[in-house]
């Protein structure tokens, strides 16, 4: 199709490449080093061939994302830029999508590999880490957090049912886990086998001579200690993960302060306080408040802070930002006693923390118990963790600066209006996200604007309608402020739309998943319904109620009819060839295949699995009763297996209500 | 014509958006472009109604299409529109007031107890001459109405158009629930394959002519057909009877289609109607409804409310050969989804002497007059007397060939074996098959179809519109 057909334009090579990463299914030294030269010698098409590369490693099933990570992780070493460039700018999205989706030793897998990229190339000339410290840190801020809820999960569970999850509760097995991937280097020593896995090499240049590994840094013992709390939790829930992680993505990559946006965030902020402090001179708490604004934007001009210092004070500008902009009098603050409470309550319970601390560098841990102890009103100090790369502990202008902070009653987690709460939920690796744009009128009510439609002047004729009324934007925008970051769709920050949102966000990863899952299998569309059908269809069923795959329908439709009833369990009908024919063990016969709105996928009705073979669910449950002894027994683990599954389906809604009532 | 970027950072372009401007684009077919608000800005932005998520990549190609900002935004753009601009001057003004008029008659709606006439909400039609946006307006209403929590009943009667969730040469309705795709107009209907904005699932009827009057009897059933299950569904959804109907029309632009209107207007209770871009057509409106005296026969007409709206400066005429490939590529779409989703239709062989095999043709009463030697034999013969022909059974022993070739069948849900004419003529549509080739000699014809196995056995519709097209 091109115009030269010497050199392949970037769109074609993107192509080529596409298909040749859909044969990389393996993790193959050969494949892998032969994709780099590729990417090598196409350096012109780089930006291609990086998207091509993301778009794979994004749509690829979960059993294939650690190589094609390796490969990314090949060429950011052997090649460098631009491709670490163009791979550095969507890296976060591409690990923790990665990440959320992969098994328990693919994540180890993933965590040294990153802990590789906040290093130089061992032999580079360059100091400089493969990829930009904010962006390794961002992910490892978000690791973190989802280890922190993982544990935080497991104790609940611990405490709900001591049963169920017996195994990932034994200590012994936090003990010994680790040993065996401890004893793995990173970067591996796999450098002289051509056939063997790939693992994420030491540069090497592709004249066959590999770099010698003598220079090879040791591994951060942090890794693996970091990890130790993840391998407590061998269930973890991959939808929460992917809740936190995967779909907030977006929003934080939006994410990284400057010292000089912040310095002109402070700006207005001292403005409006220098005002407030010309018409109440007598008010202390303003003096307090302007004096800690003044000192901040000192600090900020005078000193170099660190990132993470950084987006905490852009946080807490934030939060100043909005109590500054309440009209006054300003509304009463809860007590400053009432703040360790709340804080001890969101933080995970000392037990990992303990075991975080214990074994990790000296850094870690005293980082760890300065968030934790001189910095309370930092109420997420789980998403602002030590890293190891950062020495020592805060500057103390700024350590200074924040008590003075929380001195002047600016800081408290209490001062959080209760809408900008309300997205911590769904973005709980990020709330500053939100906080960062408060809306005025979005805090003013907890369920969002109200507005009193009557008294709206709009009337519905030609002259009415021509009147600018620019004031309506925050009536579209507004009645319903928490936005999904995802796909736009609005809820109400009230506890109903909290659970809505975190249910919609639940489908999406759902759908997400299943995306993932379907891109193997030819897709088709549907036929239409009939007249009778639609007049009963509703959508509104697509994210709440929806179930699990390899889950039975508990369907609690009030109107479905006795007949529908008995026919509402069901399962996803298998897309393999060969199995669409099954029959029923029972009675031979075949299962009725269908599309259920519900599910949005094609189900096998009245039908219901256990262990290896479907039966009609009627079928089965006569079998169940004739022979009760032998027959229930040998079911027994598949039914407690599935239980599990839709308790931790059920658990993970109340665990993100739950959170938020904690944050409120 | 090859796109002959060779670097595609060289083509990103960014556009500073003030507030209440609008970035006005077209990408001709063939190529596309890709546009992000720009994460990390603050500011919202939106595609007719429907809000831009930040960061995100939307790819667009064979449009001609808006990004508009309340607030002021940042957008990146990849690759190389045909046409960009920035526009400041747009009726969104007058369309949000619009907007938060029906809002406010959905909220006093939702006051009343259900079961009352006072809970249904308002009820708008859209009408205007050609190109003045009214399928635009239509997806602004709908995206604004979900954006605030509502279910708006959207029902296209516009046959002329790309069709929306199905084919051109369709009317259809659908209860939109859920967020519209930015990228796809009004979206999907159902698919096998996952979908991340919510499929909608909607009542289809197939039409099979250009233009309203063509047929304008058969036309008129239909909307009786599709007016008779959306009043029944809204009777059972509270929520979207609470919010009413927008409803989309073809181009009425002149005085013969005032009669359509008016039916339109009586089968779905219309309360308001929205005059785009035509004072002539408004004041004929105005005449018709609202300056009726209360006494008059007609009791409804006087409690329609007629309002004249501005029509946006980005309305562009668009040429037929660029609304060809919207419609080839609406067709396209129902068969093989897009970028997203690719969809595998499956080629299926019909006999043509199968007992199942049953094809209608509609009868353009604009070209063909009817004639009864054409019946077939065994027509009921006292339908003969009392309907006029609007559809004729085609003869598959003789009349079947490479005419139907390209042409898009709709599969109707009435059964193939005794089916009558009336039926056929009212049916809604299950599906629609692609003729890919008729085989005279071996009695068999080759179609595409979307779902796997064999097309049921439900009597077959062919029209003349869409027009026939080449599916690769």
């Amino acid at each position: 199709m091109s115009f030269n057909d010497d050199v392949p334009s970037p769109e074609e090579l993107a192509e080529d490449y596409r298909s040749s990463l859909e044969d990389l299914s393996v993790n193959s030294r050969w494949e892998i080093t032969n994709l780099t030269v590729i990417a090598k010698e196409n350096i012109h098409a780089a930006q291609a061939i990086s998207k091509v590369i993301e778009e794979h490693i994004q749509k690829t099933s979960p059993l294939r994302k650690l190589p094609a990570l390796y490969l990314l992780d090949s060429i950011a070493k052997n090649v460098g830029t631009p491709y670490t460039l163009f791979f550095g700018r969507n890296l976060y999205r591409t690990f923790m999508d990665a990440y959320s989706l992969v098994e328990g030793p693919v994540r180890r897998k993933l965590e040294e590999m990153l802990q590789t990229w906040k290093q130089p190339v061992p032999g580079s000339t360059s100091s400089n880490p493969l990829f930009p410290a904010e962006t390794t840190r961002k992910i490892d801020n978000a690791l973190i957090k989802a280890r922190t809820a993982a544990v935080q999960q497991q104790q609940k569970q611990m405490k709900q049912d001591s049963a169920r999850f017996g195994v990932g509760q034994q200590p012994g097995t936090v003990a010994t886990n680790p040993g065996p991937y401890r004893s793995t280097p990173t970067p591996p020593t796999n450098g002289h086998g051509q056939t063997g896995p790939y693992n994420p090499p030491p540069p090497q240049n592709f004249d066959g001579r590999v770099e010698p590994l003598v220079n090879k840094p040791t591994p951060q013992p942090t890794v693996s200690q970091d990890a130790a709390p993840l391998q407590g939790t061998q269930h973890p829930n991959y939808q929460q993960l992917a809740a936190q992680l995967g779909l907030t993505a977006p929003n934080i990559l939006a994410n990284i302060p400057t010292t000089d946006a912040l310095l002109n965030d402070i700006r207005p902020l001292i403005a409006t306080t220098q005002t407030r402090f010309a018409e109440n001179p007598w008010d202390t708490e303003i003096q307090k408040r302007l004096k800690a604004l003044l000192d901040l934007q000192t600090i900020l001009s005078t000193q170099q802070l660190p990132t993470d210092q950084l987006s905490q004070i852009r946080d807490q500008l934030s939060r100043i930002a909005i109590s500054v902009h309440v009209p006054p009098p300003p509304p009463p603050h809860p007590p400053v006693a009432a703040q360790p409470r709340q804080l001890a309550s969101l933080q995970p319970g000392p037990p990992p923390h303990t075991q975080l601390g214990l074994g990790q560098g000296p850094n870690l841990a005293s980082l760890l118990t300065q968030f934790s102890n001189a910095q309370p009103p930092v109420a997420n100090n789980a998403r602002n963790p030590a890293r190891p790369n950062i020495p020592g502990s805060a500057p103390p202008g700024a350590k200074d600066l924040f008590e003075s902070l929380i001195s002047a009653g600016l800081l408290k987690a209490g001062s959080t209006p209760p809408s900008t709460s309300g997205t911590k939920p769904s973005t709980p690796l990020n709330p500053s996200y939100f906080q960062k744009t408060p809306t005025p009128s979005a805090i003013s009510t907890a369920a969002g604007l109200s507005v009193h439609w009557e008294t709206l002047p709009v009337e519905l004729n030609s002259a009415s309608l021509k009147i600018p009324r620019p004031h309506f934007v925050s009536i579209l925008n507004e009645s319903l402020p928490n936005k999904c970051g995802s796909c736009a769709r609005r809820f109400t920050n009230n506890d109903q739309g909290k659970k809505d949102k975190a249910a919609h966000l639940d489908w999406h990863f759902r759908v997400h998943q299943r995306i993932a899952d379907s891109s193997k299998h030819a897709q088709f569309r549907s036929w239409y319904v009939g007249e009778e059908e639609w007049i009963k269809f509703r959508e509104d069923e697509d994210d709440s109620n929806a179930t699990m795959a390899g889950q039975t329908h508990q369907g609690a439709d009030p109107d479905a009819s006795t007949q529908e009833a008995s026919s509402q369990n069901y399962i996803p009908a298998p897309n393999d060839a060969a199995l669409s024919n099954l029959t029923c063990p029972v009675c031979k016969e075949k299962f009725n295949t269908v599309w259920h709105p519900d599910a949005e996928d094609w189900v096998l009705m009245d039908a219901i699995q256990s262990g290896n073979r479907i039966y009609h669910a009627s079928c089965f449950a006569e079998i169940s009763k004739e022979s009760a002894g032998p027959v229930s027994r040998g079911s027994t683990p598949d039914t407690s297996i599935s239980k599990g599954k839709r308790k931790a389906d059920q658990d993970l809604a109340s665990i993100i209500s739950k959170i938020n009532k904690k944050e409120k | 014509m090859w796109p002959t970027q060779l670097f595609d950072s060289a083509t990103i372009l960014t556009r500073d958006l003030k507030p209440n401007q609008e970035f006005r684009f077209e990408v001709p077919p063939s190529t596309s472009i890709t546009i992000r608000l720009t994460a990390g800005t603050a500011g919202t932005a939106e595609l007719f109604g429907t809000e831009l998520s930040k960061g995100l990549p939307y790819t667009f190609t064979c449009c001609k299409s808006a990004i508009y900002t309340w607030t002021g935004c940042s957008l990146s753009i990849e690759g190389t529109p045909s046409v960009e601009y920035i526009a400041e001057e747009t009726p969104m003004a007058t369309y949000l007031n619009l907007h938060v008029a029906l809002e406010k008659l959905r909220v006093a709606a939702s006051d009343c107890p259900p079961t009352t006439d006072g809970a249904q909400g308002p009820r708008i039609l859209l009408v205007g001459p050609p190109d003045v946006g009214k399928t635009t307006l239509c997806k602004i209403l709908t995206g604004y109405s979900i954006r605030q929590g509502r279910k708006p009943m959207v029902i296209n009667l516009d046959t002329a158009g790309e069709g929306v969730l199905t084919v051109p040469g369709t009317i259809s309705a659908a209860s939109f629930g859920s967020v519209m795709d930015v990228e796809d107009g009004f979206g999907s209907s159902p698919m096998s394959a996952p979908s991340a904005i919510p499929v909608k699932l909607p009542l289809v009827y197939y039409y099979g002519l250009e233009a309203a009057e063509s047929g304008v009897r058969r036309y008129k059933r239909l909307i009786s057909r599709m007016a008779v299950a959306v009043n029944s569904r809204l009777e059972e959804d509270i929520e979207s009877k609470n919010t009413g109907l927008i409803i989309d029309t073809p181009s009425f632009d002149n005085q013969t289609n005032g009669d359509l209107i008016s039916y339109i207007v009586a089968e779905f209770s219309v309360t308001t109607i929205a005059v785009l871009g035509s004072e002539r057509l408004y004041n004929t409106m105005l005449k018709s409804f609202s300056s009726q005296p209360p006494s008059s026969q007609s009791q409804q007409s006087s409690n329609v409310n007629v309002i004249k709206l501005p029509t946006s400066g980005g309305c562009v005429d668009r040429d037929a050969p660029f609304k060809k490939a919207i419609r080839d590529a609406a067709v396209k779409k129902y068969f093989f989804g897009d970028d997203k989703c690719t969809l595998s239709p499956y080629t299926v062989t019909i006999e043509l002497d199968s007992p199942t095999f049953s094809l209608w043709e509609i009868v353009d009463s604009s070209t063909e007059n009817k004639n009864i030697s054409f019946l077939p034999i065994g027509e009921d013969e006292s339908s003969l007397q009392t309907e006029d022909e609007v559809v004729r059974k085609v003869q598959a022993a003789t009349e079947v060939d490479s005419r139907y070739e390209n042409m898009v069948l709709a599969v109707l849900q009435v059964d193939a074996r005794d089916v009558g004419r009336k039926e056929v003529a009212e049916s809604a549509v299950l599906g629609f098959v692609f003729v890919q080739e008729v085989d005279e000699k071996e009695r068999r014809m080759k179609v595409l179809s979307p779902v796997p196995g064999r097309v049921p056995a439900k009597a077959l519709l062919v029209g003349k519109w869409p027009e026939g097209m080449f599916l690769t």
